[in-house]
C-alpha cells in the first residue's frame, strides 16, 4: 500500500512535470546549448575533444540546476498554493509518502532530462571527436562519460533532496528557493573551504576553526565530489569503487534529507 | 491625433532619446577603455581560491572562456576607417595582466593544452620577455599532462633558446623523449645538449632508463645506443680529466696528456668512428674532432 501510494504520487509528479511548459522550454535551451557545442568547439585550436566533452556535460549540469530550482520548486509550491496538498493528505497518504513520492517523481524528471541532454551532448561530442580525431583525449572512454553523466544526475538528486528539505520548513517558496541555491553554492565549495582551512594555517577569520568547518562539511552535501567533468574530458581513470561510493553517498544522504523533511513538514503551518 | 496619443509619443521619444544618448556615451567610453586597459579588470584578477569558488562546477568551462579572452586580447584588433575598410590598431599589451589570465585559466584547468601553448607562443618572446613565468606555466602543464611530450619540449626549447642553459635543456628534452609517441629525434638532441651543458652523467642515466622500455626493433633504437656509448666515452674522459686536475693542479691541455700521464690507459671507443676532442674550455666532444681549432662554446664556459 505504502509503495503503491508513493509510486502513484511519483508517476503523477513526473507526468505533471513533463506536461509543464517550463520543462520543454528548458529542454529547448539545452538542445540549443548542445548545438552551440559544435560552434564553440571550433573556436579552439587544441584539445577540441576536451572542450566538447566539458561543454556537453556543463550544459547538462546547468539545465539540471534550472530544473531543480525552478521546475522542482514550482511543482512543490503549486501543491500548497493551489491547495492540492489537502486533497492528497485527506486520503490515506501520509506526509512521508507524499514527500517521498514527490521527490521520486522529480528525480525521474531529472533522470529523463539527463538522458535526453546526455544523448544530445553525446551526439555533438561524437561528431567533434570524429571530425577532429587528433584531438581526442588519450584514454577517452564513453563509459567514463556515462559514469560522469550519472554522477551529474546523482548530484542533482542530492540537490533536489536539499530543496525538498528547504521547502519543508521555509515559510515561503521563494525563501525555500534562496536557501536551496545557497546550499548548492556551499555544497560546491565545501571541499575547497575544508581544504583551505585544514591545510592552510593562515585562513583569515576561519583560522583555528578547523573543527567547525569539518563539522559543516559533514552537514552540507559535498557536491564537488560528484563533478567528474574533468575526468571525462581528459579520459582520466575513474574507478568503479569510487562510483559505487558516490551512488551510496547520494542515496543515503538524500534519504536522510527526505526523512528530516518529513519531520519538519509535520510542523509546518499548511493553512 | 488625440491629445493622449501625442503625450505618449512625446514621452516615448524623450525616453528613447535619453536611452540612445546614454548608451552611445557608454559605448564610446568602453571603446576608449578597451584600447588602454581592457585586461586590467576581470575575474582573472581574483586569488586562486576565490576563482575556484566562483567557478564552482563549471571550472573547465570558465578556463575555456579565459583562454578565449587571452586569445582575444592577443589577437589583431581592426578598426573601421571613415572612408571604408579597416585599419590595424596598434595595441598596447598589458603583459602582466595577460599572464594573469593564463595563470587563472590554468588554476581552473591545469591540463588544458590551449593555455600553455598560447602562453608559450607569446609570453617568452619580445616584447613580453616573460621566460620564467612561461616556464612555470609550461611546468604545471607538463605535470598535469603525463601523456603529452610537448610541454617538456617547450620547456627545453625555452631553456636552450632564451636562457642559454644547455644542460637543463638537454635534461628537459630527455624527459620529453620518455613520453610515449615523442618524436625519435628528442633523445638524441637531449643527450647532445645535456652533455654540452655538463650533464653527461644525467644524460647517460636518462638514456639508459629509456632504452630499458624500448624494443630493439624500433626505429631509432640503434641511434640511441650509439649516442649512449658515445656519452659513456665522454664520461670516462671527463672523469680522467678531473682526476688529472686533482693530481696536477691544472687542466690537461689535450687528451693526449691524459694517456701520456697514465691517467687514462686508452681512449674509449667512439661509435661514430671519430676521435674525441677537448676544447680550450675543457668540454669533451664525440662528434667534433676539430674542436680545438674552432672557438670554444661561450655558453658552456658560462655554465661550467
Amino acid at each position: 500500500m505504502h509503495v503503491r501510494n508513493i509510486w502513484f504520487l511519483a508517476l503523477a509528479t513526473c507526468t505533471e512535470g513533463i506536461r509543464h511548459k517550463a520543462l520543454w522550454a528548458i529542454v529547448c535551451l539545452a538542445v540549443l546549448l548542445t548545438m552551440a557545442n559544435l560552434g564553440v568547439t571550433t573556436l579552439y585550436s587544441w584539445d577540441l575533444g576536451k572542450v566538447s566533452v566539458e561543454f556537453g556535460l556543463s550544459a547538462v549540469a546547468f539545465t539540471g540546476l534550472l530544473l531543480v530550482f525552478f521546475l522542482g520548486m514550482k511543482i512543490l509550491a503549486d501543491d500548497l498554493e493551489r491547495s492540492r496538498i489537502f486533497m492528497l493528505l485527506s486520503r490515506p497518504v501520509s506526509i512521508w509518502q507524499y514527500l517521498t513520492g514527490k521527490f521520486l517523481g522529480l528525480a525521474m524528471i531529472l533522470l529523463l532530462a539527463t538522458i535526453i541532454l546526455g544523448l544530445s551532448a553525446a551526439l555533438s561530442m561524437h561528431y567533434v571527436l570524429w571530425k577532429y580525431p587528433a584531438y581526442v583525449p588519450p584514454n577517452f572512454s564513453w563509459l567514463t562519460y556515462v559514469m560522469a553523466l550519472t554522477c551529474q544526475w546523482l548530484s542533482l538528486v542530492v540537490l533536489l533532496a536539499m530543496s525538498v528539505l528547504c521547502f519543508s520548513f521555509a515559510s515561503h517558496p521563494f525563501v525555500a528557493l534562496l536557501l536551496a541555491v545557497s546550499s548548492y553554492l556551499v555544497g560546491q565549495n565545501m571541499e575547497l573551504l575544508r581544504r583551505v582551512v585544514v591545510e592552510n594555517p593562515k585562513a583569515g577569520v576561519l583560522t583555528g576553526q578547523e573543527n567547525l568547518v569539518v563539522a559543516l562539511s559533514w552537514i552540507f552535501p559535498n557536491l564537488s565530489l560528484f563533478d567528474k567533468k574533468y575526468a571525462a574530458a581528459y579520459g582520466m581513470a575513474f574507478i568503479g569503487q569510487e562510483f559505487m561510493l558516490l551512488c551510496l553517498y547520494s542515496i543515503s544522504y538524500s534519504a536522510l534529507l527526505i526523512y528530516l523533511s518529513t519531520l519538519l513538514f509535520k510542523r509546518k503551518e499548511l493553512a | 491625433m488625440s491629445k493622449r496619443l501625442t503625450i505618449h509619443l512625446f514621452v516615448a521619444l524623450v525616453l528613447i532619446g535619453f536611452y540612445a544618448a546614454s548608451n552611445n556615451a557608454l559605448l564610446q567610453q568602453q571603446n576608449t577603455a578597451g584600447q588602454t586597459g581592457r585586461s586590467n579588470s576581470g575575474i582573472w584578477n581574483l586569488p586562486p581560491v576565490a576563482l575556484l569558488a566562483v567557478a564552482g562546477e563549471f571550472k573547465g568551462l570558465m578556463a575555456d572562456y579565459l583562454t578565449m579572452e587571452a586569445g582575444a586580447q592577443l589577437g589583431t584588433e581592426l578598426a573601421r576607417k571613415p572612408e571604408g575598410g579597416f585599419r590595424v590598431v596598434k595595441k598596447q599589451y598589458d603583459w602582466p595582466s595577460i599572464h594573469r589570465i593564463f595563470v587563472a585559466s590554468q588554476t581552473l584547468d591545469p591540463s588544458f593544452a590551449q593555455t600553455y601553448i598560447v602562453a608559450q607562443g607569446w609570453l617568452p618572446w619580445e616584447p613580453a620577455n616573460m621566460v620564467p613565468e612561461t616556464q612555470e606555466i609550461v611546468k604545471i602543464a607538463a605535470k598535469n599532462r603525463p601523456w603529452d611530450w610537448q610541454p617538456y619540449h617547450s620547456m627545453g626549447f625555452n631553456a636552450y633558446y632564451f636562457q642559454n642553459r644547455h644542460g637543463e635543456a638537454g635534461k628537459l628534452f630527455l624527459e620529453a623523449a620518455k613520453i610515449p609517441n615523442a618524436p625519435p629525434f628528442l633523445p638524441i638532441l637531449g643527450a647532445r645538449l645535456a652533455q654540452k651543458g655538463g650533464e653527461t652523467e644525467t644524460a647517460i642515466v636518462i638514456m639508459k632508463s629509456m632504452l630499458v622500455d624500448k624494443n630493439p626493433e624500433e626505429p631509432g633504437y640503434t641511434d640511441m645506443v650509439d649516442r649512449l656509448h658515445a656519452l659513456e666515452g665522454v664520461l670516462v674522459i671527463e672523469q680522467a680529466a678531473n682526476s688529472y686536475e686533482k693530481s696536477t693542479g691544472r687542466k690537461p691541455s689535450s687528451l693526449a696528456e691524459l694517456t701520456a700521464s697514465g691517467t687514462l690507459a686508452a681512449m674509449p671507443p667512439n661509435p661514430y668512428n671519430l676521435d674525441y676532442c677537448m676544447d680550450a674550455a675543457g668540454v669533451i666532444y664525440f662528434d667534433n674532432p676539430d674542436c680545438q681549432s674552432s672557438p670554444p662554446d661561450k655558453s658552456n664556459q658560462q655554465q661550467r
